[in-house]
Parts: structure tokens; sequence; C-alpha cells
């Protein structure tokens, strides 16, 4: 047992460290900043924001800078300034004579000079036989990708997702840990009921398979399985909130706020749990253990729930792995249709709004959450079925 | 009473096929599911020239005149809250709704059923590294991923972002298809036709084609059938989070939940459209499984 414990948690490292990967390239390939939305920053405060949230490193160089004033009417874009390479960038035939009006008279005078330049500073340029001086801007090179990761990852590892983007001071671990107790609330709530449910009304179609008490329950359950929550919780609020007026349509003050959400996230899942156990309980009911136990007397209540309920819930089990995923994703609608402060909810505004530390935090958080469930799933089923330990 | 025997005894030679497809008339739930379904179908496809020919509506004409009335003569399902026609909108958003079922089914179908079969064809340390990894792929948050995907590519053109979205569901939903291709691929390649045409000189991708795939066609239609519900409920998804298409019927739903404390009907409307769609996609799956594999009903 502790070696295929021992075993399965040496790969949920690997899957981990491959998330962290997809997403954070996900997230940094994609188009668009998460500074170009903002209104009324100066570019001087963008490329600062750039350089505190680690996009782009200060100190490897730049790259591409802007002409401000050509009065020479010399091109020079899109080249690199480095120290040595400012040179090697010039256009051809021209020699650099003055940076900001010291005149550079050898290389240690040109390295001194630039040493201090710093993205956004503006220098001015003299060449050889020009009288104007060319202004220009300088910009930053952006960091490698695989830089900016080692430098993510390290500090991930530390538990520090860095600050947050669009939720100025504050950081990102401090934003999950604000959020996910609430989500961690609805999400229990509604895995409490949809195995109590799920499973019991499994049990009763069971009970007598093809008559009222199984096309009933099963009937319903298919309704589950066909209604996403994004259809059954806005209709039940329809129903209950502004109809009979019996719960707030919104919100996550009262205990009974916690009614509706849970009954949209959990319906799903217990539909699928009461379809599960039904098909399960059915096949284990013709098993030769079950008539053993059939012809030592037992009662057929005893039979089902000591000899059949064992191992008859094990594909539930199995399926709890599976369900914490749908838990997650269905969180994301139902905490915006209730408008719960949770981290579906958070995940979702953060990701539209390209708060990026956020949203890899939040999805490494997610990750290591589901891993931890179906690692947890596997113990359980390995401790229920002991064949699984042998495969 | 004799309608029970007596295809039987006058068609003594059917095919596996006539045989499904009568095992599937007599499905009480599958056939008006699937009446229903070619019903919704024709009229998301044929719908918006419809409404515009017979009732004067499109879903792009405002008229503002006219927001957010309840059902009329005019409208019949109402207006939203741009003064556009809700049915004419809905028949639309069921288009890309249903476009996405189709594509994005055939997208997981064409991966699951190569990776499966290939899997289970080669066998051995090959299938266990292949299976490995499904098993992996499989503790990924897909969904998490998906609406990253949806924004990092928010500013591409509409249509191309569609197209992504219908690659990357059928990307995401692939991993049960693969396993269960493949281990009945497991079951076939051991039969005597498999190693008759191994014998015969077949070479390996022959087989898997023109022997295997066959083989596996019930199998295949049964799970497709199953994954089309699941794909449109994820595309659905995306766009009631507001990140996925423009007008489907996700994001009709969303705007009628957005809506709903004072104009109803526009939540109802596209939820009955979506859900009924569902519903009978999972009655018609359910009925194409018993009658393609009697054995695993029930």
């Amino acid at each position: 047992m502790l070696w295929y414990i021992l075993k399965r948690l040496c790969e949920a490292v690997p899957t981990l460290f491959v998330i962290s990967l997809l997403t954070f390239f996900m997230v940094r390939l994609a188009p668009g900043d998460p500074f170009s939305s903002e209104k009324a920053s100066s570019p001087e405060i963008m490329e600062q924001n750039k350089i505190h949230f680690n996009m782009v490193d200060p100190d490897v160089g730049w790259t591409g800078f802007e002409t401000r004033s050509a009065a020479t009417g010399l091109a020079v874009t899109g080249a690199a300034l480095h120290s040595p390479a400012l040179r090697a960038s010039l256009p051809d035939g021209e020699v650099l004579t003055h940076l900001n009006g010291a005149a550079l008279t050898s290389p240690s005078a040109f390295e001194q000079q630039t040493a201090a330049l710093k993205p956004g500073t503006v220098v001015r340029l003299r060449f050889a036989g020009r009288p104007a001086e060319l202004e220009l801007k300088l910009a930053s090179r952006p960091t490698p990708l695989l830089t900016q990761y080692k430098a993510f990852i390290t500090k991930a590892l530390q538990g520090d997702f860095g600050p947050s983007l669009k939720n100025p001071g504050r950081s990102v671990s401090e934003l999950l840990f604000a959020s996910f107790p609430h989500s961690l609330e609805l999400g229990l709530l509604a895995l409490a009921f949809a195995v109590l449910v799920g499973v019991s009304t499994g049990m009763l179609a069971a009970w007598r398979p093809n008559t009222w008490t199984d096309y009933l329950p099963m009937g319903t359950s298919m309704l589950g399985v066909c209604l996403p929550a994004f259809v059954f919780g806005p209709i039940l609020v329809l129903i209950f909130s502004i109809g009979l007026g019996w719960f707030n349509p919104m919100g996550w003050n009262f205990p009974s706020d916690r009614i509706l959400p849970t009954l949209t996230l959990g319906f799903g899942l217990a539909a699928l749990l009461a379809r599960l156990t039904r098909g399960s309980l059915l096949e284990v009911r013709n098993q030769d253990y079950m008539r053993t136990a059939r012809a030592k007397g037992l009662s057929e209540a005893r039979i089902m729930v000591v000899h059949g309920l064992r191992n008859g819930l094990l594909p539930v089990v199995s399926y709890l792995g599976p369900a914490a995923a749908g838990l997650v994703s269905g969180s994301f609608v139902t905490e915006n249709i209730f408008g719960i402060p949770g981290l579906g909810k958070f995940f979702v505004t953060s990701a539209m709004n390209k708060d990026m530390p956020v949203v890899m935090g939040t999805t490494l958080f997610f990750a290591t959450l589901l891993l931890a469930f179906n690692f947890l799933t596997d113990i359980l089923m390995a401790w229920l079925n002991p064949r699984l330990k042998l495969e | 009473m004799s309608l029970v025997a007596a295809p039987t005894t006058s068609l003594p030679t059917r095919s596996l096929w006539s045989e499904a497809w009568w095992r599937l008339c007599r499905n009480r739930l599958a056939v008006p599911s699937g009446v229903i379904l070619l019903v919704i179908t024709f009229l998301s496809l044929a719908g918006p020239f419809l409404a515009e020919t017979f009732l004067h509506v499109n879903s792009k004409a405002q008229n503002l005149a006219l927001v957010s009335k309840p059902p009329s003569a005019e409208h019949w399902f109402g207006t939203d809250a741009n003064g556009r026609d809700l049915l004419a909108r809905i028949l639309e958003g069921g288009r890309v709704s249903l476009a996405v079922g189709l594509i994005s089914t055939l997208v997981s179908l064409l991966i699951g059923v190569s990776y499966g079969v290939f899997s289970g064809f080669r066998g051995g340390a090959t299938d266990r590294l292949m299976m490995r990894v499904v098993d992996i792929l499989d503790t990924l948050p897909f969904t998490i991923f998906l609406i990253l995907l949806t924004v990092a590519f928010s500013e591409w053109p509409p249509d191309a972002k569609l197209y992504l979205m219908f690659a990357a569901i059928g990307a995401v939903e692939w991993l049960g298809m693969a396993r269960v291709i493949r281990s009945q691929t497991l079951a076939l390649r051991n039969q005597d036709f498999v190693h008759a045409a191994n014998v015969l000189g077949r070479s390996d991708p022959a087989i898997m084609v023109r022997h295997l795939l066959p083989n596996l066609a019930g199998l295949i239609i049964v799970y497709a059938t199953l994954t089309v519900p699941r794909v449109i409920m994820l595309e659905s998804f995306i766009s009631f989070l507001g990140l996925g298409a423009d007008l489907s019927w996700g994001s009709l739903i969303k705007d009628g939940a957005d809506a709903m404390e004072s104009y109803p009907w526009q939540l109802i409307f596209p939820s009955l459209f979506f859900s009924t769609s569902l519903f009978c996609l999972n009655f018609l799956g359910d009925g194409l499984r018993d009658a393609l594999d009697p054995r695993s009903a029930k």
C-alpha cells in the first residue's frame, strides 16, 4: 500500500509540471498584454509595471528604440541597444561621436555612459559629420519566456505567485485564500448533496428495476444529465426566487443563500451518480457471492447493504475524481449566477482581464486540488478493491 | 404479436446493420428523439430563411421600439434586449451549437479512433505507454485550458475563433473514445480474421483500416452520438461565461439569465431548445447503443 501511494505521488509531480508549463505558455503567448487595456497610464508607468511583473528584464538589455525627433533624418529603428551593440547597430557608415552631449573619446567612456541607461529614458546621439542630434527613447527588450518561466516556477514552488496585476497591492496567494473558502464550502455542500441524493436514488431505482420506482428516479436523473448548471441554476432562480420569493436570487450572506447554489451545482452530479449506482448495483445483484448470501438466508436488505454496496459502489467511488473536475468547472458557472465571491468567479474574471499571475496561480491551485482528489480516489479504490494494487 | 416474429422469419439473412436498424425502430424513446432532432436540425438550417420569408423577422434587424417585448403574433418568442427577434436568433444560434456538436465530435472521433486503434493493435509496451499518456491527460483540467485558450485568442475575428473552438473542444473530448476503441481493438486483434489477413501479407495499416475499422463502426457510432451532447454542453458552457461564440444557445441562455427577472421568456425559450436537443441526443445515443450492442444493454 505504501509503495502504491508513493508511486501515485511520484506521478503527480510531472503532471503538475506539465500543467504549469502549458498554462504559462498559453497565457504568455496570448496576443495583447494585460496593460494595454488600462486607461490613463503613461508609457513610463507601463514600462515600470512590466519590469515589476517580470515580463521584461531590465538587466539583459534593450532592443528596438523609437525615434522621437528624427531631425537628422537617420533611420535607426529596431536595432539592439546594448552597450557594445549600440555601435554595431548603427546605420552603415555612421560613426557615433556624442552620447547625451558628452563626447565619446574611448570605449570605456561609452561603457560608462550606457551602463546607467534604463528603458524609457531618452538619449541624444550625435554622429560624425552631422550637426543635428538624434533623440531616441529606449524601449526594453522582453525577457525570454523560458527565463520568465524559470523565475515564475522557482517562486511558485515557494508558494509565491507574485502580485496581482488588476488588484494593486494584493498578492495572488492572498486573493486565493480570500476566495477559496467560499468555493470549498459550496463544493463540499454540493458533493454531499450529490452523494447522498444520488446514491440513495440509485439504490431505490435498483431495488425493483423496470417498475415505477425505477422509471421515476431514472427519468428525473436524465433531466439532471441534460440540464447543465447554467440552465438549471437560472431556472431555479426564476421559480424559487423571482416566482415564489423564497430565496434571495443572489448573494452569499445567509444560510438560506446556500440552498439554490448547492442544488445547481450538485444536481447534475447527483443524476450521474444515481445512474452509476443503479447500473452497478444491478450488475452486482447477480454475482455468485450475492447468491451465496441469499442462500445463507440473509434478508434482502442486509444482502444489499452489507454485500452489495461495497462492490456496487466501486464505480461511484472511482467517479469521484472526474466529479471533482466537474464541480470545479460547475463552480465557474454557479458562482457567476449567484454572485458568490469564490474562486471560480474569481478565475473567470481574472482570465477575462488577463490578470496573468492570478490565472497562473488559480490554475495551478485547481490542478493541485484535482490531482489531490484523484490521488485520494485512487487510494480509496485500492483500499476498497485490493485487486487494483496488483495491476 | 406477429410483428416481433414476422421479420425474422421473412428475412432470415438480414445483415447486422438492418437488424440494428430494426431494433432501433422498436425503441420507444429513440425514435421520437430522432424525429425531434431532425426537426430541430432542419429548423436551424432552414429556419433563418423560413423566418425571414414567412414571419418577416431575422436575427440581426433591430427594432428599438420593440425592446424586450413578450411573445406576440409577429415575434413568436418575443424580442431580446436589442429589439431583435428571439425566434430567429434561437434558430441561428442553433446552427452554431449543432455545428459544434458535429465538427468537434468529428475531430474527437478522428483523434480518438486513430489513437485507440493504433494503441490496441500494437499492444505491448507501446500500448502501455499510450494508455498511460491518456491517463495523465485525463487528470488535466481541460475546462480551464479551454477557457484560457478562448481568452488568449479573444482578439481573433469571430469566424476564426469559432473554428478554433471547434478544434479545441474536439481535441479535449477524445480521451474516452480512445479508451473504448482501444479495448475493443485489443479484443478484435486476436480474432481469426485478423490473423488470416496477417498471413495473407496485408500490411498493418491495411489491417487496421480495412479489417478493424468496419468492425468498430458500431461502437464508433454509439460513442460519437453520446459525445455530441457533451460537446454541445461544453461549447454552451464557454459561451455562457461570455467567452465563446457571439450567437449560440449558450450565449442566448446567458443573455436570458441576465434579464430573467423582467423578461423570463428570454431565458425560457433558448433553454427549451437547448435542453430538448440534449435530451433527444442522449436518448438517441442510448437507443443506438442498445441497437448496435445488445450485450451492453442494461
